[in-house]
């Protein structure tokens, strides 16, 4: 089962919670990211299983995926 | 057991060796360090760490016995006792006896892992 | 006994050939810190007014900090001062690697460049031992290749710094380059070393750095490296570098993109730091002290060569600028870049700006010497850094800046110029990001965007909103950022990974045995700030408000394509900005600090100056 977690700030944005939503798998980062309640551009770095994917992609059956905001800059 | 490091992931920072001489000597001198970081760029382009493994080389070279090795396999320069041959630096199979200016006597690594508690990549580790 | 500092500053002039130190002031390290706080003091104090920034007379100011070389995460910044051949204004460009460290265990706080050298020369410092060393056999070659020989020459320890033929051929924007792959890129630093005969600098050192209460500093100094190494963005952080940026940028529509007319790329997914990742990193690479290393050490096994990088600013200049898709020819394009000497943003920049006026027909296969220079031409952008490097052709046009280049071309070409008081924008297209717009506005060496990278603010608040708590954030941002500067160590343990700014204060207190808040320390910052824009209006006839204005591209021309499309500033938001901004920072209509604002930093003797 796919799984989902939020870091930093995100926690306090997201207006769900990931255990509040259904099963990730089939579903891209975006829609993940739409179902949570969060503004995408929020999330800076999507991390799927220690690698960064865009958020188009598609969540596989054991994919362990990490949101992570950008915290301040470059 | 002794200091040990995967090379693959160092990045070259250098803060092993700054907590080591900070631990150690109470100075923030990477060049009074006790163990070795060496770059190898352009080609290939990866940093060689060089490690005590507390192999006793340096003892037995030693002219004076100043090299002891304690309860738990640890060697360390005796500085009272050390005539500075110098014998150990060149023995040594790493080439960690180290060398400095402001002091008469080579020193190297007691295990002691502040270096480990420092590295950033999970190079270093005792075992 | 000055805790923290390397305890002497180096002067050397080039033409007389003498060496001289003298002990670093106690109270100029109080009030200015180090690093970029010392540059601009010596730079405003003894730089002879009205310079040619190509003459004996500029100043190379080369600075760590008091955090320089310690062990605090990060501890390896350089910054390189002088008056900018790019601008006419200032120049501060900052460097990572070992140098920084370097210098300070030779026992120094600045090295102060003057003058210049009959013939070309490598300044080598071991300790206490300063030589001007001929560099004829040097002169000519590239920036990688020469620290290669001074490697081997001189052992392993010493840390090199060099320019390549960009700076030896005078290009406005030539850069120095330390470690392989490191460099002090704006402004036009690499320039000034040239005009100098310098070709290199050479520095070994021994010495302790001094530390007040060692077992304070050793304990806060353990607590910093643990907040790293627990930090949540840790694994990104090390996996990518700042090539992580990539696709986010993208995804906002902050990518540069074919000469900032558009902020995503077509393609740019073969860009991101997890292409570069598989196809050619080989060693994560890491600054002095630095537990989230970004250096991406690559072999570009297309094009047969290694480099350090791309890292996000090269990738979004040489690559969304110029529309390039393939990772390995972005590589390429950076070692190129690295290699001859060049500003990787401002060359990448200036390129994009080139392609343009070839696509509307301003340049014709004529000018170009029958070069196709259009977007996403890869062997172009290649051809065009040659060019530049060695001035030949229209590159000895384009070696001048955007801003030289547009004026000289013409037809309109002005208003495309992206550039900032004639120092071309970095990598972050702000037609939909008001604060990071000020920021480029507003930013003290030009349009770069290392003092406040604002743009998250933006996306935080609300992207359209133009209202005072913009120019507060970016006002705060260039006080908090610069301050590392003047440390000299990196930002980026705060920015990416989240360190605890409070962690900072008894760490630099059990190192100089100063007791300090953050506020202080802040303080320090803002005065350096100013100061830094009082030599703007010392050095730059008429220089006042006009030059904090963005090019028209921004208020006049919406974003062509992607999510930020249609999008554009209305130039009465951008007035309105800067005059929030003015107001905030206690300057008057024309960005002059004013009387009380200066007396309150202790700079108006420096005031009465200008």
């Amino acid at each position: 089962m796919a799984t989902v977690e939020l870091m930093g700030i995100l926690r306090e944005h997201a207006k769900a919670g990931p255990e509040q939503l259904g099963p990730a798998e089939g579903k891209t980062v975006a829609d993940v990211i739409q179902a949570l309640g969060l503004p995408a551009d929020l999330v800076a770095f999507v991390m799927v299983n220690g690698r960064q994917r865009p958020k188009t992609y598609v969540i596989q059956s054991e994919d362990h995926v990490i949101l992570i905001p950008l915290i301040g800059g470059g | 057991m002794h200091l040990r490091a995967d090379s693959s992931k160092c990045c070259g920072c250098r803060a092993c060796q700054v907590a080591c001489s900070l631990a150690n000597f109470g100075e923030n001198n990477p060049k009074k360090a006790r163990l070795a970081i060496h770059p190898h760029f352009p080609d290939p382009g990866v940093f060689e760490v060089r490690t005590c493994t507390q192999c006793g080389t340096c003892a037995e070279v030693c002219p004076v016995d100043a090299i002891p090795v304690d309860k738990k396999g640890v060697y360390d320069i005796d500085p009272e006792k050390c005539i500075a041959c110098m014998a150990c630096v060149e023995a040594c199979p790493e080439g960690v006896i180290f060398v400095h200016p402001d002091r008469e006597a080579p020193f190297k690594c007691i295990r002691c892992g502040q270096c480990v508690a420092h590295c950033g990549m999970s190079v270093l580790w005792i075992e | 006994m000055l805790y923290g500092y390397g305890g002497n500053i180096l002067r050397i002039d080039l033409t007389s050939g003498s060496v001289s130190t003298e002990p670093t002031d106690p109270k100029i390290a109080e009030k200015f810190l180090g690093g970029r706080g010392f540059g601009i003091y010596f730079l405003f104090t003894e730089l002879p007014r009205g310079a040619d920034p190509m003459g004996p007379d500029n100043l190379l100011i080369i600075s760590p900090g008091p955090l320089s070389g310690t062990l605090v995460p990060g501890a390896g910044k350089l910054d390189i001062t002088c008056k900018s051949p790019l601008t006419g204004g200032y120049a501060g460009a900052n460097v990572g690697g070992l140098l920084t460290a370097e210098i300070k265990y030779a026992g120094y706080d600045s090295i102060i460049l003057k003058g210049k050298a009959p013939k070309p020369v490598y300044i080598f410092v071991d300790n206490d031992k300063v030589e001007i060393r001929d560099a004829s056999d040097l002169w000519g070659k590239g920036s990688l290749e020469t620290e290669k020989i001074l490697k081997d020459r001189l052992g392993e320890e010493f840390q090199i710094a060099t320019i390549g033929p960009g700076g030896e051929n005078g290009v406005k924007f030539a850069c120095i380059t330390h470690d392989f792959g490191r460099q002090a890129g704006r402004g036009g630093v690499g320039a000034v070393m040239g005009s100098k005969n310098v070709k290199a600098i050479a520095v070994r050192g021994n010495k302790s750095i001094p530390v007040a209460d060692v077992q304070a500093f050793r304990k806060a100094a353990r607590a910093m490296y643990k907040a790293c190494k627990d930090s949540s963005g840790l694994q990104v952080w090390q996996r990518y570098g700042t090539a992580g940026v990539t696709t986010w940028s993208n995804e906002i529509g902050a990518f540069p993109t074919r000469n900032f007319s558009s902020g995503q790329l077509e393609g740019y997914e073969n860009l991101s730091g997890e292409v570069m990742r598989e196809k050619i990193v080989i060693t994560d690479k890491g600054c002095f002290g630095c537990p989230s290393p970004c250096g991406k050490w690559s072999h570009v096994k297309k094009h047969g060569v290694r480099v350090e990088g791309p890292e996000y600013e090269s990738t979004a200049l040489l690559g969304g600028d110029c529309a390039l898709t393939d990772i390995q020819d972005v590589a390429y394009a950076n070692y190129l870049a690295d290699d001859l000497g060049l500003d990787s943003i401002s060359a990448g920049n200036v390129i994009a700006f080139a392609m343009e006026c070839y696509e509307r027909g301003i340049l014709t296969d004529k000018d170009t010497g029958g070069i196709r220079l259009t977007f996403g031409n890869a062997e172009a952008v290649f051809a065009m850094l040659k060019k530049i490097a060695y001035r030949e052709g229209i590159g000895a046009i384009l070696a001048e800046g955007v801003k030289h280049a547009s004026g000289v071309f013409g037809k309109g070409s002005e208003a495309f110029a992206i550039q900032a008081k004639g120092m071309e924008f970095s990598g972050y297209e702000s037609h939909n990001a008001p604060s990071m717009l000020l920021s480029y506005m507003t930013c003290d060496v030009g349009a770069h965007h290392n003092r406040s990278w604002a743009i998250t603010y933006d996306i935080q608040t609300g992207r359209d909103a133009v209202t005072p708590d913009k120019a507060a954030r970016v006002i705060y941002l260039q006080h908090v950022r610069p301050l590392f500067d003047a440390l000299g160590a990196c930002r980026l343990q705060w920015v990416e990974l989240g360190l605890d700014l409070n962690l900072y204060v008894p760490t630099i207190a059990a190192l100089t045995g100063l007791d300090r808040s953050w506020d202080d320390l802040l303080k320090i910052s803002e005065r350096i700030w100013n100061l830094t824009r009082l030599f703007w209006f010392r050095e730059v006839p008429g220089f006042g408000r006009a030059w904090d204005m963005p090019p028209a591209r921004f208020y006049k021309e919406p974003v062509v394509s992607g999510p930020t499309k249609g999008k554009v500033m209305a130039l009465e938001d951008v007035e309105r900005l800067l005059d929030m901004y003015y107001e905030q920072r206690g300057w008057d209509a024309n960005g002059w600090p004013t009387p009380q604002k200066l007396e309150e930093l202790g700079l108006s003797e420096f005031a009465a100056a200008v």
